[in-house]
């Protein structure tokens, strides 16, 4: 206890190196007596468990990468917030004459520096091995950006569990920070078309196509650190009748909070916006038909370019060479290939073709021959039967030249001749296919 | 009524055990004044109206993570009634001196009226919800009150909270899996099967006993021999 408040004193008498002498002085003390320990523990258990969740498909992608860790958020939260609470209101015990001080020399303060400094530490420490393991080759200037205010998330549930432990009982403080942040990770964090303080990403889709927006993020960095500040800012007076808080304290908490919910108002509704400058550019020849991939997806593009090369050839051996495309570029979440040029092809990578789940001769063959760049496939009306018919059909017959029994699975007829494939693809490319039953 | 209700039985019980000696007149809500039964009382009055607010409402979104199908609100709430259960009886009311009969007597009956209270919550989820998420709702309660204890016996009571914490957390996170000894399995599966309930049961009775023997703690005076006389 004594040692606390010496460092407490020391933290703020020194200024540069002795500061940071402190309060590594303050992390050792709260890892040697207090939960910091296991608090670093479960925050690298938990990212490095998010990170090997379904194979690490989000390798290759940035903002996949660094949308794809806060998913342990769900874990850390509540034992980040439990934790710190647990610290301070055991930190309280015996000093509670020192929340009388300044707002940043107060036990309260001790936790904050110490928890939130070695937190961040180890969640950067986790995402820098992501980033290694990921290895992106293009980069978004935001996205240190989007990392700090993962970085400020995590400070702010810490400074909610300090504030929590300054006014309950070190036996309750851990339920009572757990419960609320959870609480507030369930009403604050739904992305929805709509200023989220808790967005953080969590994608289960590729993030190709897309980029951060820069005033989102500033909205959350700003508006989380004014949290933390509010959150620091009350001091726990004990009374006879309980805790009160000064009213200087209430004023500022008061004010902070009109200029959270005037931010929130003006802040902008999504978080990534469409990247139309982002084209696939890795591009190499299959059977003389050019293919072309986002570099992101460079570890499974050769499996496609393998079978595509096979179904080039039977198409071409078999008479069906109208059907093929004059290049297929891999499509994005915002970019379609075939809007541009409809006689080009669409690659359609799933999360589970990143994921290790082998891509099939279907998949590849109803990317190239669905017409998804016409409005009529864009509106609510739905298309009729006889478009699936001829779409399942044209795709049952190129596959049945390479693998009748898939063929044969689909139900779908597989004797198309040749001629009448190519006026469906012809239609298809020009969008003069009768799509509706009308 | 339920208070009531438990309040009789412990006062049958109690009066049995305690007939001789000078506890004999020691009125019933004294002694339980002494064990951590009346902490646990708000608390569970909260999760009962927990019960009744939430009882059709389902967690679709948890921060970034969502969920297909929906994860029923009531299966979380044993989380707090397990939590408080086992926080309580890890701070006495009343510092222990000896550990004698009467004080493991006082700490079972502090134990069975918590959780014959909390399994009578689950009891009014099965009117309001049905018997597929009471049976979940019981599941949950007999195994998460189980780990709170044992986390309180020989951690301490400020840590009750953490492993069901972290464990729900990780069991959202890890997804949807068809086995029912999986973490989600064991958390969110309804309706619970009678080997989870049976396992969970035995759990927690195992770790009732151990709390009440309470290893890490005999009190600090011995009850008898000549090591303690101060002559």
């Amino acid at each position: 206890m004594t040692a606390l408040k010496d460092g407490l004193v020391n933290e703020n008498r020194h200024r540069g190196p002795s500061r940071i002498r402190s309060l590594l002085f303050l992390v050792i003390y709260f890892v040697r007596y207090g939960c910091l320990a296991i608090t670093i523990a479960v925050i690298v258990g938990c990212e490095i468990v998010a990170m090997a969740q379904r194979n690490m498909q989000w390798r290759g992608d940035l903002i996949w990468t660094i949308d794809w860790l806060p998913v342990s958020f769900i874990v850390i939260a509540p034992v980040s917030a439990g934790f710190a609470a647990v610290d301070t209101a055991r930190s309280a015990v015996g000093l509670g004459h020192l929340f009388y001080n300044h707002a940043n020399r107060t036990p309260a303060a001790a936790v904050f520096f110490s928890h939130s400094a070695s937190i961040t530490c180890a969640h950067l420490f986790c995402m820098i091995a992501a980033l290694t393991a990921s290895q992106p080759p293009v980069w978004d200037s935001w996205a240190p950006l989007a990392i700090l205010v993962q970085v400020l998330m995590l400070c702010f549930f810490v400074s909610l569990g300090t504030l929590i432990g300054r006014f309950a009982r070190p036996v309750s403080a851990g339920l009572f920070g757990a419960v609320v942040s959870l609480l507030l990770m369930y009403l604050g964090g739904t992305e929805g078309g709509h200023f989220s303080v808790f967005a953080i990403g969590g994608a289960t889709l590729p993030r190709i196509g897309y980029e951060y927006d820069p005033h989102y993020l500033l909205c959350q960095a700003v508006i989380l650190s004014l949290c933390v500040v509010a959150f620091m800012v009350p001091r726990p007076k004990v009374r006879s009748s309980g805790y009160s808080i000064g009213l200087r304290d209430s004023m500022t908490v008061i004010t902070i909070v009109m200029v959270i919910t005037a931010a929130i108002v003006v802040s902008p509704n999504r978080r990534l916006v469409s990247d139309q400058h982002a084209e696939p550019t890795l591009c190499g020849d299959t059977a003389s038909i050019p293919a072309c991939f986002y570099p992101q997806h460079r570890r499974i593009a050769l499996e496609f370019t393998d079978k595509l090369s096979t179904l080039v050839k039977a198409a071409r051996e078999n008479g069906y060479s109208s059907i093929l495309p004059n290049a297929v570029f891999e499509a994005s979440r915002t970019r379609l290939p075939q809007v541009y040029d409809s006689s080009v092809g669409a690659f359609y990578i799933m999360p589970a073709n990143l994921q290790g789940v082998e891509v099939s001769f279907w998949q590849i063959a109803s990317g190239i021959i669905q017409p998804l760049q016409c409005d009529q496939l864009q509106s609510d009306e739905p298309p009729s039967d006889r478009y699936w018919q001829d779409l399942g059909s044209l795709t049952a017959t190129w596959i049945t030249l390479i693998d009748p029994m898939q063929a044969e699975k689909s139900s779908y007829p597989s004797n198309m001749p040749p001629a009448h494939a190519a006026t469906i693809m012809q239609q298809f490319r020009e969008c003069t296919y009768p799509f509706s039953d009308g | 009524m339920l208070l009531r209700l438990c309040n009789n039985s412990a006062n049958a019980l109690i009066r049995f055990l305690m007939a001789r000696g000078p506890t004999r007149f020691i009125p019933i809500r004294v002694c339980l004044s002494a064990t951590s039964f009346y902490p646990t009382l708000l608390p569970l009055a909260v999760a009962a109206g927990g019960v009744v607010l939430f009882r059709s409402g389902t967690i679709d979104q948890l921060g970034p993570i969502s969920f297909h199908p929906g994860i029923p609100s009531v299966l979380v709430i044993p989380f707090i009634m397990s939590v408080t259960i086992a926080s309580a009886h890890g701070e006495w009311p009343a510092p222990i001196i000896v550990q004698c009969g009467r004080v493991l007597v006082a700490r079972s009956l502090s134990y069975y009226l918590s959780l014959h209270c909390a399994i009578s919550i689950v009891g009014v989820a099965y009117l309001i919800v049905g018997s597929d998420l009471a049976s979940a709702m019981l599941r949950n309660t007999l195994w998460m009150t189980a780990v709170a204890i044992l986390t309180t016996t020989f951690v301490g009571a400020e840590f009750a909270w953490t492993p069901i914490a972290v464990l729900i957390g990780i069991g959202m996170l890890t997804g949807t899996d068809s086995s029912i000894w999986s973490l989600y399995g064991i958390l969110f599966r309804s309706p619970a099967t009678v080997s989870q309930l049976w396992s969970a049961s035995a759990l927690c009775m195992l770790c009732v006993v151990v709390a009440i023997w309470n290893p890490r703690s005999f009190g600090y005076l011995k009850r008898s021999g000549s090591r303690n006389r101060m002559d």
